[in-house]
């Protein structure tokens, strides 16, 4: 049986594992390098990959450990000292970006295995079950991370409604 | 407020205007060829520096092996 071609495979997983990757780690860059090295990887045992029953949870696996294991993630969650002071953030400009916005700022402040698991959960719908897998932990800790992640946007979320402001 | 919802809604929203390059499928193809022909390498390396067993040739009855014998 002749391997399905994997430029196909490429071109139609790619954007979704890019999504997915940048919001581990909110960097556009990181999450393309992170993306294309979880490819050549697949290539480089393309033949066993594609008998797998889903050769793309193998490939999101690759690409989520390679940028939760990336060393420049730890820079890019950092603050960056800058020689200008930004400007200061206003009500009204919160209330421009609006709810979603908002909370995706929360999300971005998460740890960077807590994002993985919220990307996993509720943009790729996985199990927990599938998401320990694809993290290499157990349900348990998957269940832990995520109802902490939950726990601190519930509490930022319950503060931004107390104060009529956005989430801080 | 449903968080859960309020949370899949946000990533729908924000990940779905993420404008993102188009990628190179012959590049990861290249890369995937080196990575693959390390492998190889490697493997070769560590046979022949005894770091790995190669392995045993099946024994040739026309040529058994030597050593000390019965008589």
């Amino acid at each position: 049986v002749r391997a399905p071609d994997f430029d196909e495979f490429y071109v139609v997983l790619r954007p979704r594992l890019v999504r997915t990757a940048y919001a581990v780690c909110h960097d556009l860059g990181v999450a393309e390098d992170a993306v294309q090295n979880a490819f050549a990887k697949a290539y480089s045992c393309w033949r066993r990959i594609w008998r797998l029953e889903s050769p793309e949870a193998y490939v999101r696996k690759m690409a989520v450990n390679e940028v939760l294991n990336t060393r420049r993630l730890a820079r890019v969650r950092h603050e960056v000292a800058r020689a200008v002071l930004p400007e200061e953030v206003t009500v009204d400009s919160h209330a421009s970006v609006g709810t979603h916005g908002d909370l995706w700022q929360a999300i971005m402040a998460l740890p960077p295995r807590q994002r993985a698991v919220l990307v996993l959960r509720y943009y790729d719908d996985l199990s927990e079950r599938q998401i320990a897998d694809v993290m290499g932990c157990s349900p348990g800790t998957v269940k832990s991370q995520a109802s902490a992640a939950m726990a601190t946007l519930r509490q930022r979320f319950d503060a931004a409604s107390r104060t009529g402001k956005g989430l801080t | 407020v449903n968080l859960d919802d309020t949370v899949r809604e946000t990533y729908q929203v924000s990940l779905r205007d993420l404008d993102i390059p188009p990628g190179d499928a012959s590049g990861a193809r290249r890369a995937g060829s080196r990575i693959r022909t390390r492998r190889s390498v490697a493997a070769i390396t560590q046979v022949g520096y005894g770091l790995y067993p190669a392995p045993k040739a099946a024994p040739n009855p026309a040529h058994p092996p030597c050593g000390p014998t019965a008589d």
